[in-house]
């Protein structure tokens, strides 16, 4: 049983090595060596039964050649879909961040305005301008997921109803004539703590994809 | 037979660039001086024409949904959400959703002249 967890442990580690070499060719090279290696030196024991002639044709040749052809030009093209996939997943996600940072600013602008107490013409412009730029982060993550056709699953609606009720809590009364109130800087809180939460769940759901 | 075009109107052209807050009393350039100044006449003229009502939002410093919900949400509180929707047309091309947002608005408002925002 001992002898059972040290294989375990060897081929867990083999499978990880090979597992960060995905998408590598140097993946397939390592595959083939790995599984043909013990084929090749147990095949004599497994195959007893079966016995081979001592010739290559011209059949058998062309037979390898076209199959390693096939292994070459498969091994291509999954490749460069994992590529594709990656560079998708990678600009949503840079997308999302995106968000989730001017989230951050605007949140930031709100608290300076709560703790100062003190409406001005500068504090409202940076609130509506401040919003104005997390809103429309949000248009260009959700135009960047439609242009995605393997992400047209992923829905920013959660998002996007929680923008709207947030330029309400920033913007609607009192603002902009007087300063916000307790009520609105713990409804601010709330909506911002969910809004996180939603992009983050998000950026799991695109890396997930 | 002559084709109407829509009736057009510009907050930044029309009214102000920097659109206030809700009530005339709070500030100038408020959600109801808008209102009832430009958008309820501009917007019976489009009703008596049998057209619509273009606004474009873009090109202000911006707005407060204090400022949008008096006067979109307001509009509607006198005519109905469903007879505005039928003859207003919003163009926001600065604020991705503000349109959406506004049409929200309109959607929301009730017919006991409060709004249930907030």
């Amino acid at each position: 049983m001992a002898n059972l967890g040290w294989a375990k442990r060897i081929l867990y580690r083999i499978f990880k090595i090979l597992k960060l070499l995905i998408g590598s060719p140097l993946a397939y090279l390592l595959y083939g060596i790995v599984i043909g290696l013990p084929l090749g030196l147990f095949s004599p024991l497994i195959f007893a039964s079966i016995t081979f002639k001592n010739e290559i044709g011209i059949a058998d040749l062309l037979n390898v050649s076209s199959t390693v052809l096939v292994a070459v030009v498969i091994g291509l093209y999954l490749n460069k879909q994992y590529s594709d996939q990656r560079v998708e997943k990678d600009l949503l996600i840079e997308n999302a961040k995106e968000v989730s940072n001017s989230l951050k600013e605007i949140h930031r602008i709100f608290l300076d305005n709560y703790y100062q107490q003190s409406v001005t013409e500068k504090s409202v412009r940076e609130i509506k301008s401040g919003f104005k730029n997390f809103s429309n982060n949000v248009a260009v993550l959700e135009n960047s997921i439609q242009k995605c056709p393997r992400m047209s699953r992923i829905s920013l609606e959660e998002v996007k109803e929680q923008r709207r009720g947030y330029r309400v809590i920033l913007t609607n009364d009192p603002f902009p004539t007087s300063p916000y109130t307790i009520s609105s800087y713990n409804n601010e809180d709330k909506v911002y703590r969910a809004l996180i939460q939603s992009i983050q769940t998000l950026i799991l759901e695109i890396n997930r994809k | 037979m002559t084709k109407v075009e829509a009736l057009q109107l510009s907050i930044l052209r029309d009214f102000s660039m920097t659109p206030g807050p809700r009530f005339s009393h709070e500030g100038p350039f408020s959600g109801e001086q808008f209102r009832d100044e430009v958008l309820v006449p501009r917007f019976k003229e489009a009703l008596e024409s049998k057209t619509k009502l273009f606004v474009d939002l873009d090109g202000t410093a911006g707005y407060g949904t204090s400022f949008l919900e008096e006067s979109f949400g307001g509009l509607a509180r006198i005519y109905s959400p469903e007879l505005v929707l039928k003859h207003l047309e919003l163009k926001s091309e600065e604020d991705a959703y503000l349109a959406e947002d506004v049409i929200a608005y309109i959607e929301e408002a009730n017919d006991n002249g409060k709004s249930r925002l907030g």
